[in-house]
């Protein structure tokens, strides 16, 4: 009867599935559901009477579904594609697909957007503090004048994406993919580098006070009017036309090998 | 059991009320505050399971009811919910609204 109850849920649900608030929903009720039945067999109801007063008392489930929550609804416009000015925070919206998504103006603190693919999405003018990018697809994403404190990029695909005019402080990047990647007037400082390979990535008057960039290997970097000076490049390998432009603007490059 | 739909409805637009009360006497879980509702009208309203869920998922969204996982050790975990300042304060809001249209309504009626 416990199973026919479960099946019975299922069903309705169906729709629904992905959804994870209505996963634990589904729960919660099977369990009410179940002692409900039980309780109703005690007061000495046969199976099916039981089963049928069980199956009745649940209502009109569009009810459920209508209210579960704004959040729910809010992640029902992701067909929609368009986020923006949305109150997302501290959403679970791990592995989601959302290509040339608009994250415009949102509030996606502490959001988890770990193993999603977010290919060519823009989010400008958004608080991304503490969000965590885990092993996601930037690829082509435009980030801009956004707050990306503490973000986790680790292992993410940034090929081609632009950060520009945003506050990266503490951010991290161990395993990211980098190439072709803009960061022009960000504020890098003191995020870690090291260890990553750049090729095409673009520094253009980007904040690079105590930033990192110790074993990375540098083919085709642009450093214009970057604040350089302070930057770590501890056992660097780079080309030599960044290399040149580096020693222009006074970067320290003692401990560098240039190819 | 209510079998008169307006009185039904009647009830059922004070579904979050009823649910916060419940709630100032402690924390409960789904089935007990409908077995409650059951006992405490003497088995004359029977709230349906999908009104209960959506009214406490409303509730909790509002901030007005926090929910958590019970540690149950046999049987189906339970979701216990817990109400909350605010849930409180709107109790006491509504209660006192309750009042005056009773009131009103007893004038006209």
């Amino acid at each position: 009867m416990n199973e026919q109850l479960m099946k019975y849920l299922d069903g309705i649900f169906l729709p629904y599935e992905d959804l994870h608030t209505v996963k634990e929903l589904k729960e919660e009720l099977l369990n009410d559901l179940q002692e409900k039945l039980s309780d109703f067999k005690n007061q000495g109801y046969d199976e099916d009477t039981a089963y049928s007063m069980t199956i009745d008392s649940i209502g009109d489930i569009n009810e459920i579904i209508e209210s579960i929550s704004a959040k729910t609804r809010e992640l029902k416009q992701m067909m929609s594609k368009d986020f923006s000015k949305i109150n997302l925070q501290d959403s679970d919206l791990k592995g989601v697909t959302v290509h040339e998504g608009e994250f415009n103006y949102s509030a996606l603190k502490e959001t988890d957007f770990s193993g999603s693919d977010l290919t060519n999405s823009s989010f400008k003018c958004s608080d991304l503090t503490n969000v965590c990018f885990d092993g996601a697809n930037l690829s082509g994403a435009k980030i801009n004048m956004s707050t990306l404190r503490n973000v986790c990029f680790d292992g993410a695909n940034l090929t081609g994406a632009k950060i520009n005019m945003s506050d990266l402080k503490d951010a991290t990047f161990k395993n990211c993919v980098l190439n072709n990647m803009d960061f022009s007037g960000s504020d890098l400082s003191g995020v870690c580098f090291d260890n990553l390979m750049f090729t095409g990535t673009i520094f253009n008057k980007a904040g690079l006070t105590g930033t990192s960039f110790k074993n990375a290997v540098f083919r085709n970097v642009s450093f214009n009017m970057a604040n350089v000076k302070k930057a770590i490049f501890d056992g660097a390998t780079m080309d030599k036309l960044t290399y040149a432009v580096l020693k222009g603007s006074k970067a320290d490059l003692t401990n560098v090998t240039v190819i | 059991m209510v079998d008169n739909k307006i009185s039904s409805d009647l009830l059922r637009g004070h579904t979050d009320t009823i649910i916060l009360k419940l709630l100032m006497s402690g924390d409960k879980y789904g089935y007990e505050i409908s077995k409650l509702i059951h006992s405490n009208s003497k088995g004359e309203y029977e709230l349906k399971e999908s009104t209960m869920f959506s009214s406490l998922k409303r509730l909790e969204y509002d901030g007005c009811i926090t929910s958590y996982w019970g540690d149950e050790t046999h049987g189906g975990r339970r979701r216990y919910y817990k109400i909350a300042d605010r849930g409180i304060k709107l109790y006491f809001e509504n209660k006192k609204n309750w009042d005056n249209a009773k009131r009103i309504l007893d004038q006209l009626l």
